[in-house]
This record gives C-alpha cells, structure tokens and sequence, in this order.
C-alpha cells in the first residue's frame, strides 16, 4: 500500500516552470547580448573613452593630479598594447608619471569586449602622442610641463553643493533622482554609520582628500570607476546637483567625529541577553505539560 | 425574540452498539487527507473512560469552554481578552499529538513484498506521519471495552461526586460496566471555539447553525483548538490551519443526512430541525450552574406555536423549515418527551448536539455460581423502575455526564423508557394491558398513545422518521449566481482551492 505522491501538481509547477523560465530567458539574453555587440563595433574608440575613461582621466586624457594619472603626453599610454592590458586587467599601486606619484586603484573594465578595449587603446595611444583622430576639448592641454600641477578646469560649469542636502542623500532619506541606492547601503562616512555597520565598501571619511579635491571627487561621482560601482551607477547615474551636494558633505566629513560602538560592549550584551533568553526558556520548559495519558499512568487524579 | 433554526442531531445511547461505522465513514469522507490523519471529527468513547482526545473533560487541564464569574458574568476558561494577546505566541493549554495519538497504519506491502526468509511476513505498525516503525501505545478510543479499567475508567473526570463504595464496586470485574458515547461537533448555540479566535475565522451559518472555520480567514492561532471544551477542532500541521466537523453540510444541502448519521448500523442518530431564541443565548449561558441545563431547553421554541411561527417567518425562515422542524424527532425527544440532553451543559457553550441516555442492567450478585439480581423475583419489571438506584451505570455518573450532576432529569428519562419496555412487552407477550401497567405508565408521565409514539421512534423509524431534513434550496441559491452547466463535471474529491498556509 503506497501512498501517492504527496503534492504532485506542486511538484509539477516547482520545477517545470522555473526550467521553462531559465531556458527562455537563456534564448533571449543570448540574443540581445549578440545584438548589443553588434551595436558596441560601431562605437567609435573616442565615445567608448568618453563613456568609460573621461570620468577620471578627464576628457582629454589630462588626469587628476596626484589622482588619476594623465594619459595626455603619458609615454607609457602610448603603447596600445598596455593600455589595453591596463583596461581588461586593471592596474593598482604606486606608479609614477611624468614625475608625480600616484598610488590608486583602477578595476578591470571586464565587461568591455576585446574589440571595444582595442578601440579603447587606439583612441588612448592618440591621446598619449598627440595625435588623437578626435579633437580634444579646447581646453585640454596636449602636452602636460614635467612636475608643474595643472590647474584643469572642471568639464561643466560648477554647481553649489549643499552639504545638508548631501548628507540625506548619503544617508538615504532623500532618495537619488535616477533611482540608484544611497550611499549608506554600502559605506559609511564621518558621523554617519552607527554600530559599525555598512562595511560593505570603503569609509568614505577623506575620500574628499585621497580622490583629489573638488574636481576629483566630482568627476569619480559623474562616472564612478570601481568594479562594484559602476554597475550600480551605469544605468541611473547622479545628477551634476546630486553630485555637488555629495561632495559638499563628503569635504566636510573629517572634520566630524563618528560616535563610537565598541563591538565588544555589543557582543557582551548580546551574550548576556542570550543567556537570559536561555534560562527564561528553560524556567518555562520545566513547567512544560505532559501528555494526559502520560500523567494519567503516574498519577491519579484527585477529584474535584 | 429572534427566531432561528439549527440542525440538531440526537444520539440514542441506548441503542449504540459501538460499532465505530459512524467513525470510519467521516474519516473516510473528510479526514483521509494529509495533516488529518489523527483527527476523528466523530469518534466513539468507551465509558467510564477518559476519551479522545484523552481526558478531555479536565477542563483544570485543557481549559475549555465558558465559565460564569463571580458577578455572573460569561468568561472564557481558556484566557481573558489581554491574556489571550499576551500568550498569542504560546498557548499552554494545546493538546498534543501524544493526547490525541500517533496515527498509524500497518505496512501491509511487506506481507507480498518481503524477501524470503524463515518466517512468515508481518505487517508491522508504522507512523501515519513519518513512516517510520511506531510502538502502538494509543490511540482514538484506546481503552475500547474495557470497562472499568485502572488507567482510564478508574480517571473518568464524570465519575466524580459518584460514591467511593459504588466506584469500588465498578472495578469489582462482574460488576464491570460500560457504555457507547458518540461525539461529533456539537454545534453550539454559544460557540467557545468562535469567541477564543483571534482572527474571526470562525463563525455559525445563520441558516442552520453549522459552525464552520473559515480556511481563508485561519491564521492557524489554535485558540479554537484549546478554547472547545469538548476538543473538537483540530489542526491540520499540513495546510496549518484548523478544521472541524462541518455537519456533513454539503450533504444536508442535497438532502442527505451526515455520513455518520447515514451509515449508523444501530439506527440510533436522529436529524432535525430545532427553533430556538437567539436573543436568549447569553442570558441562559450565565445562569448559574443548577439552572443551565433548564435554560438552555427553555430556549428551544415550540414550532407549533402562532406567535413563533410568525415571528420564524419575519426572520426569513420559510414554510418549508417550520414544517421539518414541527416533525422533528430532535424536538419530540427533547421537548415533548424530555427524554434527551446535550453533552456537559456546564460547559455553557450550549451543545445542540442532544444524548437519550443509557439503560443498564440492574447490578447482579453471583451466589453459588449463580447470577442472582438484586432484586426480588415476583413483579420484577415493576421493582426496576423503582430501582433504578441499582442500575450499573450509577445515576450520578449519567448526570455528570448531561445534566450538570442533577440526577433528577436522568431518573426521569430512564423511568419513561423502562415504562415504554414494560408496556411493550406486556402487550406483545401477554397480549393485555393491566391495570398495574396503565398505573406505572401514568407514574412515568406517559399515556398509552405516548408510549406508543416513543416505542415506534425508538424502535421501527424509518429513514425519512429519523432524518427530516428541511429543504435548503441550494440549488436555487446557487442557480441565481452560477451556470450549473459551467460546473458540471467538475466535482469530485480534494480541494477546490489549496488552503494556504498563512494566506
């Protein structure tokens, strides 16, 4: 005597269904992703740049000194074949460059493909000779003088940042225009982030110093760079007022003072709450019923 | 007054033979499903006993149904309003599934499957649930037939307030006795397990006073569950919500008596109409405890009368409900005969399910080997009435049982049906009615012409005498909003929407 398959049409839709949807989804991801290639040729070498290395190395290719190397009259930028190397592979720790140090981190640009990073090395080795088959902005100098800071003008017009606002973005209680998630979901930064949470990206407390000031700053928030952000922000990216404000408060955040949880006063806490949850528990469990039956076999009730 | 109507049935106990038909046709019509397997919506206890599920009548220890306060108000045993909030999480009167059994079945393939070997295959008992092999240690009626036993007889909350020396007597093994009581949802008046829910789930069909639990509206609180004194609302841990015995009414609504009633092999269920005065439910719940039974019958309202029938009418019950409830057999046992209570009427839920209680044997003596009774030889039908002190079901006992400890109402009862045996049997073996028996009739509170109506209900009623279903309609209720032919060919068995869990 068997007993039927418990819940047979569940079974059914629990994995049909979902087979159904993978395949589907397979079919037609495969089929936009050729259609997005085909696209991606015709891209000229100087949008690619435009979309995913003016960002931080400006424009035209000057850099951010101190920050983000300048590829303009850059000797090394001139090989096609590192640059292209540098873009798949990303490129970390102290290098020098015209005689200014710099020691930052640049991710890989995985989901560009060979063609387009080929583009993209073309377009960089232009930039790297003077030779650029696009006219670079006016104002972007050609040629950068050994060891002399650049005064490089911002790409647009400045807009006032308001650190108020700037801090409820941050924090989330305003959301971003475009849609994307505030900044506290992953970082925390000056007196924002209590209990030492939101340790998913980096502290942003100096981040205004370590990217370069103003411009730095700005110009990584128009485009953010890393592996982890620039997914986020690609599709919805901030808006040039957003940016402002954010910069505001992020200049202002060394200057205040996060209130500190020590981890160990928490774990103490925790612990002791647990105990106490567990002797509660077991106080409770001593007076738990037993069976009637049970009570019956051991002893006899006293009528009432 | 506010009439309504309530589909009662009625057991005569006297007639039960403990067959358990009436058990196995519910399991199989309602409770052969996943998470059910345990429940019993109807289940039949061997008494004195403790029942199923065991020992359900300590309210001290399952605290169910209403008790009245000290300013004669209706409380819950169960919790007041803020303690029922404060243990929402944590109800600690549950009855568990070791108080109600482990259900199991036998592993019947192995007795064709099994390799070969030395010796012959068994079917072992495995758990309904699991699989697993169990040890059978309890089970629905666990103590069936074994009258007077030391565990579950001898513990018999109903049994108390009966004299130690008869209780001695009980356990002597000739004087072992014990009796059938079948027990389905009694469809109260005054439902615990509707006020205990939290989610209002619960609720009594306006129409025939069917309580039912509202699959969607379950959050699975289980409050019903504890709050029942008589422990008749289950949960199912499969759909994880609460069900209970539904009256069959799907049945009752094509014209068919409850497959319990339907199947009994003893013919001892009885179906009907009753009218009764809603406005004074609350009222007789809270009278105090030697009233409560009076109470609850004088709510029952005479459907022969002008001024009920009238105001039936105003409250929508039609012609074709005032008529099956003026042929009642439920009313008939009830109220023109007295002859029937509701189950534990101190409960004050006010149980609409009713019991005609038990003849037994007058108790014997054995002399010289010889069964002698106790009572003297000539005029023997005559003494017994007068005897009924020496039944072995002590009265005390049948009054713990249905009439709140008075013995009174249950002496009555018992009178009216040996006088009904006594006329009976005068008329078909001596073929003469005497003088003595016209006079003992009389003493018992009959005429002839009732003994008579009494003799032919209890013994010879056909079908349509025991069932008389008022018509429902339903047809035409559901004619007025649904194509009958859009459904044809789609009934059948399981569910027409998979209760959720939680949803």
């Amino acid at each position: 005597m068997t007993a039927p398959p418990r819940k047979g049409r569940t079974l059914i839709g629990s994995t049909l269904l979902p087979v159904a949807v993978v395949v589907f989804t397979a079919i037609f991801g495969t089929l936009s992703a050729h259609s997005d290639a085909a696209n991606a040729q015709d891209v000229s070498g100087s949008d690619l740049y435009a979309a995913n290395c003016a960002g931080c190395h400006q424009p035209g290719g000057e850099g951010i000194v101190g920050t983000f190397p300048p590829l303009a009259g850059n000797p090394a930028a001139a090989d096609p074949t590192y640059v292209a190397t540098v873009v798949s592979q990303g490129k970390s720790g102290p290098i020098e460059v015209l005689g200014v140090p710099y020691d930052g981190v640049m991710p890989p640009f995985s989901k560009l493909s060979t063609d387009e990073i080929a583009a993209i090395a073309d377009h960089v080795s232009g930039l790297a000779t003077g030779t650029a088959p696009d006219t670079a902005p006016d104002t972007a100098p050609t040629s950068v003088p050994d060891g002399v800071p650049t005064t490089t003008v911002p790409p647009e017009p400045p807009v006032a940042g308001d650190a108020d606002r700037g801090r409820e973005l941050f924090v989330g209680s305003n959301r971003l225009d475009r849609g994307a998630p505030g900044c506290a979901s992953c970082h925390v930064a000056g007196d924002v982030g209590n209990l030492g949470g939101n340790g998913l990206g980096p502290d942003l407390t100096g981040v205004y110093g370590r990217l370069g000031g103003e411009a730095g700053l700005t110009a990584w928030l128009a485009n953010p760079a890393s592996k982890t952000m620039m997914p986020v922000f690609a599709d919805r990216p901030m808006t040039d007022q957003e940016i402002a404000d954010l910069v505001a408060f992020l200049a202002d955040t060394p200057n205040s003072e996060r209130p500190s949880y020590s981890a160990d006063w928490l774990l103490m806490a925790g612990l002791a709450g647990l105990g106490m949850l567990l002797i509660g528990m077991a106080i409770a469990w001593r007076g738990m019923r037993r069976p009637y039956a049970q009570i019956l076999a051991t002893t006899r009730r006293s009528p009432r | 007054m506010k009439v309504r109507a309530q589909m009662s049935m009625l057991f005569h106990l006297d007639k039960c033979i403990g067959c358990h038909t009436c058990s196995v046709a519910c399991k199989n019509l309602w409770t052969d499903r996943d998470g059910a397997e345990y429940m019993w919506w109807n289940n039949v206890e061997t008494r004195p006993g403790t029942g199923y599920p065991t020992g359900w009548e300590d309210q001290d220890h399952y605290r169910g149904g209403w008790h009245r306060d000290a300013k004669g108000r209706l409380k819950l045993v169960l919790h007041s309003r803020g303690g029922g909030i404060a243990k929402a999480f944590y109800n600690p009167a549950l009855p568990e599934l070791e108080d109600y059994y482990d259900p199991f079945t036998f592993q019947y393939g192995n007795l064709f499957g099994a390799p070969a070997g030395q010796q012959q295959p068994t079917a072992i008992p495995i758990s309904k649930i699991t699989g697993r092999p169990v040890e059978i240690s309890t089970g629905p009626n666990w103590d069936d037939d074994l009258g007077g036993s030391d565990i579950y007889a001898a513990n018999d909350p109903s049994m108390d307030g009966v004299d130690d020396a008869v209780r001695a007597q009980m356990e002597e093994i000739e004087r072992v006795v014990f009796n059938y009581l079948p027990r389905i949802c009694n469809h109260c008046l005054n439902p615990a397990c509707v006020a205990a829910c939290p989610s209002g789930a619960i609720y009594k069909r306006s129409e025939d006073g069917v309580v039912l639990v509202n699959e969607d509206k379950c959050r699975g609180w289980r409050m019903c569950v504890s709050g029942c004194p008589y422990k008749k609302v289950y949960y199912n841990w499969d759909t994880g919500k609460s069900e209970k015995c539904i009256l069959c009414f799907p049945r009752l609504e094509t014209g068919q008596a409850p497959a319990c009633a339907h199947s009994c092999v003893g013919r001892i269920r009885y179906m009907g109409v009753l009218l009764y005065d809603a406005d004074r439910i609350a009222s007789s719940a809270s009278e105090p405890d030697d009233r409560v039974l009076d109470a609850q019958l004088d709510m029952i309202l005479d459907p022969f009368d002008p001024k009920v029938i009238t105001a039936a009418k105003l409250e929508g019950i039609d012609d074709g409900w005032l008529d099956a409830a003026r042929r009642s057999p439920i009313y008939r046992f009830v109220k023109d005969w007295g002859m029937a209570f509701p189950l534990h009427p101190e409960y004050r839920t006010e149980a609409m399910m009713f019991y005609v209680p038990p003849l037994s044997p007058i108790m014997s003596t054995i002399e010289d080997s010889l069964v002698k009774l106790d009572l003297p030889e000539e005029r023997r039908d005559f003494e017994l009435l007068d005897e009924l002190d020496k039944a072995r079901l002590p009265l005390e006992y049948l009054a713990n049982l249905f009439t709140v400890g008075d013995t009174e109402p249950i002496r009555v009862a018992l009178r009216k049906m040996l006088a009904v045996r006594t006329y009976k049997r005068r008329q078909s073996v001596d073929g003469t009615i005497d003088a003595t028996t016209i006079e003992m009739l009389a003493e018992a509170g009959l005429t002839e012409a009732t003994a008579e109506a009494i003799y032919r209900m209890t013994t010879t009623p056909t079908m349509d005498d025991r069932f008389v279903l008022p018509p429902y309609h339903r047809e035409m209720s559901i004619e007025a909003i649904n194509d009958p032919l859009s459904a044809k060919g789609e009934a059948g068995f399981g569910y027409r929407r998979e209760p959720k869990r939680g949803a």
